[in-house]
């Protein structure tokens, strides 16, 4: 049934929200961090995943948690302490647990928890003191008690964890223990006899004893009697208590349970008894139900007007649904809502075709505005639209880094090396499309930084640092762009080694001259990747050059910085894609193009002279005593110079970009400081270095967004042994 | 005119599979995500019958019982307590908070279907 | 042509260097006038550049030239063809659009053999009635059905000098 999958898509959604609250509160608990509002959290997080899994059948998932749960309901009930150690079992149970849901949703096979869960049964029993107690009889017990809990599923006899599916009432009875009943359901065997004397506050809480007669009544059982000596006079009389006894008689083929199980949610104080009437051998009726007068006048139930049922919101169940992350744990405030990409992606289109509208519209009307009054408002209420729906899309990078801790983990390892981990600016918002895709790049970066980059703990000390490696995986915005960095203190890249490889590789010739940055950039290079670097978590060949390609899919490139001995970052630089980007318009040969104004630092009209060659290919303009190297846009793009400005014309526009420092971009023209949307181009088109998209003018056309980074980073002619993809050379 | 049923439950998919399995049964659901949430919706939707979770952020289920019995509309209203725990002491709470009932996850639709038939006329 | 042969298809025909070309129908999203894109800086000469799809910045392809044939000369009924190749958009340019016809799939013959180290961009070839003058025999004529796939412009094609 669809229907059930749908839902239950919902839970695994639910339990991956769930295992990320468990794994951030248990991380915090083992750094000492062991606050009620925590195991609280964690605790609930480990519930909701138990009660859903018994929900949708999945035995071993529920076994599993029901242990885990258990656990941590002592913890957070105090009886047990939150040391280091049971903290740090936790965690380790944690990772199980998440093994579990992943078998659950079919996407690994079970893990075998044996070990586990007998630690866990360790801890429970030794109230988390740390001992040599390692009974070889508890993890038998584990052993058969999970046992035990998977065969029974859902059946209905309470198993050692006393887990009853339903049906279990509020209190005890005084009811004969439960008999062996006799199992074939012989004419010969008396009938039951049932006396119900409800107790006085009957009708509390709700109940009512009348539909557990009927209850009985549709089992079969008949009334028989009512005791009515305890009806006081009517003024006397108290409409909400029950001061009747009922008799009834029920056929013999109907097991006891079945019987008691009417009584399930009867007050406390209230009289039951069933048991076989030896006396009679058939039936008795004294009284038909319909002939009992009713004493007790229809009880005042509560004014309960049913309304109309609205309909509900129409939650899309559409194959992709949007979890927008509620809030940091603690905050039980916020409500999210889940929404369908497609519609999103629609509404943002709209948007910016809103924008683009508006902006066409200003242009035609300001000639009539005199006022200025009504584009500017306008203008201002389009630009809020705009900038609350692009806020829908961009969500905390966070989801990008949650599997790194575990990533880590499992690293160290297999490795056998110890590594910190340290995230920073896990709330900067990026677009969707990017969080999604920089995942397998990420996996790749740590992957190498623990295989190649961190010493093995004795190595380290010996080269005089501490034994555990740090590794900082951390995310910042700067104007319209991400950095996503994942940096490490290890040795550094060897780059005699793969100054070799390369060669080996025929990459590069064997005399090739090159800086330390272009070796490091080897890397990427395709080709040069080998089955050393092959992943276990990936299961494929882990490439720099995959990752590299993968980077610039979404328009952006990666940085590599190393030094021998201390360590090596992989900066990924991403473009806020559907961004809107404060942009200076320029003209060249007639065409516009846009240079981000964050990268803008001012703009020349240089004086004669003022721009001097100092080589064929270098020129540079005099700033304030200082010199600019000054690059023309007519070469970088090939545009033939015979239809741009002259030089002497033309203005220079000093830009800063992060690789080394200031350079002038010379341009025909300035002709606008606008804000525009920006357009992906790569959305259909492979991506241009140089270029960080496109956008629409007001009136239709298209102008590109300069990359300036990009288009200064990468040395033109001037001896690389890199020609500049997608730039003529 | 079938009864209607306010369902309060954390989970999204335990609404879910709650709201698919009592429909099915004839049954009219509404649903909360939270105590506070589900005591809005008491107010709003009037329902036959109560049935909640008892782990629950903001506000859990006992309070929210507790809450609901303050109103005098709602003393007399069946309340179910739908939840995996089943310790006596949670249950006893729930009583004298002023719960009808306590059914333990997982159910079984059939029997979930008849206890409702039991506490609500 | 039965029409409830369920191996049917709906194909376009175009006209590019006076042969007769056709794509698969529910690639195609709409047909444009030609209008001059916005060029973009080194690419390879057959990418005319970008232009404004309703919003979207979608590249435009002299399509001839992609086929290694001399560009096409503009003319009056010189038109774009904006297609859908595996969710990225393009506009191709051709010499005029002729038909939509129906075809069915076991009439496609397979493609000549293309030369060593040259990728194929036809899926096959399949015959069709030719638009005959009123009153004339039916002829038959040759499309040249394009494997779109293989034009795809979002694979990072290698520009090393």
């Amino acid at each position: 049934m669809s229907d059930f999958d749908d839902i239950q898509a919902i839970f695994f959604e639910e339990c991956a929200e769930g295992l990320a609250v468990a794994e951030q509160g248990l991380t915090a608990m083992v750094a000492g961090d062991t606050s009620p509002d925590i195991v609280a959290g964690v605790f609930r997080a480990v519930h909701s995943i138990k009660g859903g899994s018994g929900a949708f059948g999945h035995s071993a998932l529920l076994a599993f948690s029901h242990c885990f749960e258990n656990l941590l309901d002592e913890v957070r009930a105090g009886r047990i302490a939150a040391s280091r150690h049971v903290a740090q079992t936790m965690l380790s149970a944690f990772d199980v647990l998440a093994d579990h849901v992943a078998a659950a949703q079919g996407q690994a096979p079970a893990p075998d928890d044996r070990a586990m869960l007998s630690a866990l049964e360790e801890v429970l029993r030794t109230k988390g003191e740390v001992g040599d107690a390692a009974a070889a009889p508890a993890p038998a017990d584990a052993q058969a008690a999970a046992a035990d809990v998977v065969d029974d599923g859902q059946a209905d006899e309470a198993d050692e964890f006393g887990f009853v599916p339903v049906g279990v009432s509020l209190e005890s009875f005084d009811l004969e223990p439960l008999e062996e009943m006799p199992q074939d359901a012989a004419p010969s065997a008396p009938a039951w006899r049932i006396r119900f004397a409800p107790s006085r506050e009957a009708m509390a809480n709700g109940a009512e004893p009348l539909l557990v007669v009927r209850e009985l009544e549709r089992l079969g059982a008949m009334l028989t009697m009512a005791e009515t000596h305890n009806v006081p006079p009517l003024r006397e009389l108290d409409p909400e208590g029950a001061y009747i006894a009922w008799h009834l008689t029920a056929p013999a083929e109907l097991d006891e349970a079945s019987l008691e199980e009417c009584f399930d949610f009867v007050p406390p104080d209230s009289e039951v008894d069933i048991g076989r009437d030896a006396e009679t051998d058939g039936v008795a009726v004294h009284a038909k139900a319909e002939d009992v007068v009713p004493v007790i006048e229809a009880l005042p139930s509560a004014q309960i007007h049913p309304l109309p049922v609205a309909e509900s919101p129409r939650a899309s169940t559409a194959a992709v649904p949007v979890t927008t992350l509620p809030t940091a744990a603690g905050d039980g405030q916020s409500q999210t809502i889940r929404i369908d990409v497609a519609k999103l992606d629609m509404l943002l289109n709209l948007v910016g075709e809103l924008v683009i509208r508006n902006s066409i519209l200003s242009d035609r009307l300001a000639p009539v505005d005199q006022q200025r009054v009504e584009l500017p408002q306008l203008g201002r209420l389009t630009r809020e639209i705009q900038d609350t729906v692009m806020s829908l899309r961009a969500q905390p990078i966070r989801q990008a880094f949650s599997r790194v801790p575990r990533m880590l983990r499992d690293l160290c390892a297999e490795t056998g090396k110890q590594v910190a981990l340290d995230i920073v600016g896990e709330m900067v918002e990026v677009d969707k499309s990017v969080i999604e895709k920089i995942g397998d790049p990420l996996t790749h970066m740590i992957r190498n930084a623990v295989d190649h980059g961190i010493e093995h703990a004795d190595e380290r000390v010996a080269a005089g640092k501490s034994a555990e490696g740090m590794l900082r995986v951390s995310a910042e915005q700067k104007g319209a762009r991400i950095f996503i960095q994942v940096r490490d203190d290890g040795r550094g890249i060897d780059r005699e080694r793969v100054y070799a490889k390369a060669v080996e590789r025929g990459l590069i010739a064997p005399d090739a001259q090159l800086t330390g940055e272009e070796i490091d950039n080897l890397i990427c290079a395709p080709g040069f990747s080998t089955a050393e670097t092959i992943s276990n978590i990936s299961g494929r060949g882990v490439g720099m050059d995959v990752v590299r390609s993968n980077v610039e899919a979404l328009g952006g490139r990666i940085e590599i910085v190393s030094e021998w001995g201390v360590g090596t970052s992989f900066t990924m630089v991403l473009p806020l894609t559907l961004a809107i980007l404060d942009g200076m318009i320029i003209r060249l040969a007639g065409q516009r193009y846009v240079l981000p104004l964050s990268s803008v630092v001012e703009s020349v009209q240089p004086e004669p002279g003022q721009v001097r060659r100092v080589s064929p290919t270098n020129e540079v303009i005099e700033l304030r005593g200082n010199y600019v190297p000054v690059k023309r846009l007519s070469d970088m793009f090939g545009v033939d110079p015979a239809s741009c400005t002259r030089p002497e014309d033309s203005l220079v526009i000093i830009v800063e970009h992060d690789g080394t420092g200031l350079v002038g971009l010379m341009v025909d023209t300035i002709e606008d400081r606008r804000e525009v949307v920006i357009k992906s181009l790569d959305q259909h088109l492979y991506p241009i270095r140089g270029l960080g998209g496109a956008t629409i003018l007001g009136d239709g056309s298209i102008a590109l967004i300069l990359d300036v980074d990009a288009l200064v980073a990468s040395p033109t002619g001037n001896g690389s042994k890199f020609a500049l993809k997608g730039m003529a050379a | 005119m079938s009864k209607l049923i306010l369902t309060v439950d954390d989970s999204a998919s335990m609404r879910m599979l709650l709201k698919a399995t009592l429909s099915a049964q004839g049954f009219r659901i509404e649903t909360a995500n939270d105590g506070n949430h589900g005591l809005e919706r008491m107010q709003e939707v009037k329902p036959d019958l109560l049935i909640t979770d008892i782990n629950m952020p903001v506000m859990d289920g006992f309070q929210l019982i507790e809450e609901v019995r303050k109103v005098p509309d709602f003393r007399g209203t069946p309340i179910l307590v739908l939840s995996t725990e089943f310790a006596e002491d949670k249950k006893a709470r729930a009583r004298s908070a002023g719960a009808t009932g306590w059914i333990t996850k997982p159910f079984d639709a059939e029997r979930l279907a008849s206890a409702i038939r039991r506490v609500c006329p | 042509m039965s029409t409830e042969n369920a191996s049917e298809n709906k194909i376009v025909t175009f006209t590019l260097a006076k042969q007769l070309f056709g794509i698969d129908m529910s690639s195609l999203i709409e047909i444009r006038e030609w209008d001059e894109p916005t060029p973009l800086p080194g690419v390879p000469s057959y990418i005319k550049g970008v232009t404004n799809l309703r919003g979207n910045v979608v590249p435009v392809v002299g399509l001839a030239e992609r086929l290694g044939w001399e560009p096409s000369v503009l003319h009056a009924r010189s038109c774009i063809l904006v297609v859908s190749i595996d969710g990225k958009q393009a506009g191709f340019l051709v010499d005029e659009v002729n038909d939509i016809v129906a075809i069915s799939s076991d009439a496609i013959q397979p493609a000549p053999e293309v030369e060593n180290g040259e990728q194929n961009m036809l899926v096959g070839l399949v015959q069709i009635d030719a638009r005959g003058v009123e009153g004339g025999e039916k002829k038959q004529t040759m499309v040249s059905l394009l494997d779109l796939n293989a034009l795809s412009l979002t694979r990072h094609l290698d520009l090393a000098a």
